[in-house]
């Protein structure tokens, strides 16, 4: 195969890789935020969309795995194509904590979605994964000491694994 | 017994596996270069992928995939299952270490020019190798559902917005009947394991028919050396499984001291956290460009690297005979370890819309 022919295929590889992104991006896809991300139940949230056409009607529903529930709808308003909405719910009070998507949706199919956690209503909830009031980056606190007889096995298959290591890979080969 | 009979006694026992399992048929001639610790590092990582599957099998006896009850399942395996906290450590370790000699293992191939003809079409394999133990390692990293395993799912999901239709899967929408984080385990347990088997047994067929691609020196250049070299690919095989020996000591070791993390249960729509060290590169990528950097950046690195095979085309091996390419792609990696550092020390801030 030629060099030109090389460039060619490379070329149209690129091309057609680049034409799923290229598609996302010429469409303006709506997008919703929800504020705060963690609420609790019976309380507020705030749901901004954005990169709507004007007049476009959202159907919004909270759902999880084993529910979806209405929340009622949101026109976008604006001029052009820069349309969008902004929307105060107040969640209902006997929801479920957990983890939750918010979906917004038109008649036509075009659907944005966020995610939503929320809290139990009650301070005296069961703690959980779901339950975290605040996000935090520190290390989850736990008892991480080992039986000694764990931690002196462990040690001694460590070190009959090195020592076996290195025979197998200094050992020479017999002699034909 | 007397050495004698204890001799011989190993000699029948030999030719009993000899002649049900043909071992002999390993015995093949490499050259002897094969055996250095450079030219071993595809095996290094092979042994490492074992212990990793091991490891894998023992954790998912006691993982639970779904987003109420991962984070808890982690903490049960850290304190509550037998040797819990100690084999997900393993893991931990052996997938950094794995991660590290894939890339030591391409770079090796990139310096040598075991890529060129007639080996081009292993080294696409190579790279899609590569691609599923990043997807292996990502997968694993949100599977823990902490802070960080949920902000890498979140950028999962923007990720897969902004390629479109090709990110269907990893869209919530795909399947509203079994979560996300279910539908990743499947790929981190089943689907991903599967490609990786079949690109493995390809890739080493390859090597096979090619062998190894010869010793660099200026003269040198790229040819098949199957049935050639002074070596035995069973002393390759028993270096192999050596090297694999001291990647369990070292991921033992590293997991009795610095046992594998774990962070607070995450909640969603917070960015307080950064990547594994594999992916924190893209960071400052995505500050700059927003979340189409996480799907576009690494799709243009692919593609350069798809094109190295493309670009050299001349047989020879020796780097001084490949500065232009070589240049590149040392500029390349400088430009993504200043990434990584950048990204590594500068303050978390919030990127996902």
């Amino acid at each position: 195969m030629n060099p030109r022919t090389y460039v060619k295929i490379s070329l149209a590889a690129a091309i057609i890789a680049l034409i799923p992104t290229m598609v996302g991006h010429a469409h303006g896809e709506a997008v919703i935020g929800v504020s705060p991300a963690v609420a609790a139940a019976g309380t507020s949230i705030t749901v901004t969309g954005t990169e709507m056409e004007p007049g476009e009607v959202f159907q919004l529903f909270l759902e999880s795995a084993s529910t979806s529930i209405e929340l009622g709808e949101a026109a976008a308003e604006g001029e052009g194509e820069e349309g969008g909405f902004v929307v105060t719910i107040t969640l209902p009070p006997d929801l479920t904590a957990g983890s939750y998507t918010l979906r917004a949706s038109t008649e036509e199919g075009e659907t944005a979605v966020a995610d939503l956690t929320v809290t139990a209503a009650s301070a005296e909830a069961d703690p959980g994964p779901a339950m975290a009031q605040e996000p935090s980056g520190e290390p989850h606190l736990l008892d991480r000491t080992k039986p000694a007889g764990e931690i002196a096995g462990a040690a001694s298959l460590a070190l009959a694994s090195a020592l076996l290591g290195v025979w197998l890979i200094r050992r020479k080969d017999p002699s034909p | 017994m007397s050495a004698e009979s204890q001799l011989s006694r190993r000699t029948s026992i030999g030719a009993w596996l000899q002649e049900r399992l043909g071992l002999d048929g390993l015995q093949y001639p490499v050259p002897a270069h094969a055996n250095a610790l450079p030219y071993t590092l595809g095996g290094v990582t092979l042994a490492g992928f074992v212990i990793l599957l091991l490891t894998g099998i023992y954790l998912a006896q006691f993982y639970h995939p779904h987003p109420d009850d991962a984070h808890a399942s982690v903490v049960y395996i850290i304190t509550g299952a037998p040797f819990g906290d100690l084999v997900r450590s393993v893991h931990f370790w052996t997938a950094q270490i794995v991660t590290g000699t894939v890339l030591l293992h391409m770079l090796r191939v990139l310096l040598s020019g075991a890529y060129k003809r007639p080996r081009e079409v292993n080294w696409y394999i190579g790279l899609g190798l590569l691609a599923v133990t990043l997807g292996l390692v990502f997968t694993g990293s949100v599977l823990k559902f902490d802070q960080e395993g949920l902000e890498a799912l979140q950028h999962n999901k923007e990720a897969a917005r902004v390629i479109g239709a090709l990110g269907g899967w990893f869209s919530v929408e795909f399947s509203r009947s079994v979560p996300l984080l279910t539908r990743l385990y499947d790929g981190h347990v089943t689907i991903l394991p599967l490609i990786f088997g079949l690109l493995i047994i390809a890739h080493a067929f390859l090597v096979k028919q090619h062998g190894i691609s010869p010793k660099v020196t200026p003269e040198a250049v790229s040819r098949a050396t199957a049935g050639e070299g002074g070596s035995r690919f069973t002393t390759h095989l028993r270096r192999m499984a050596g090297y694999g020996l001291i990647v369990l000591a070292l991921a033992l070791a590293l997991g009795l001291l610095w046992p594998a993390p774990l962070g607070q249960p995450g909640v969603a729509g917070a960015e307080v956290t950064k990547p594994w060290w594999m992916f924190v590169w893209l960071f400052p990528a995505e500050e700059a460009w927003g979340s189409r950097a996480l799907a576009t950046v690494p799709v243009i690195l692919g593609g350069l690297l798809a094109l190295v095979p493309i670009a050299d085309r001349s047989p020879y091996l020796s780097p001084a005979r490949r500065k232009g390419l070589l240049l590149a792609a040392a500029l390349i990696l400088i430009a993504l370890v200043a990434s990584g550092l950048v990204g590594a020390f500068k303050p978390v801030e919030a990127h996902l819309q």
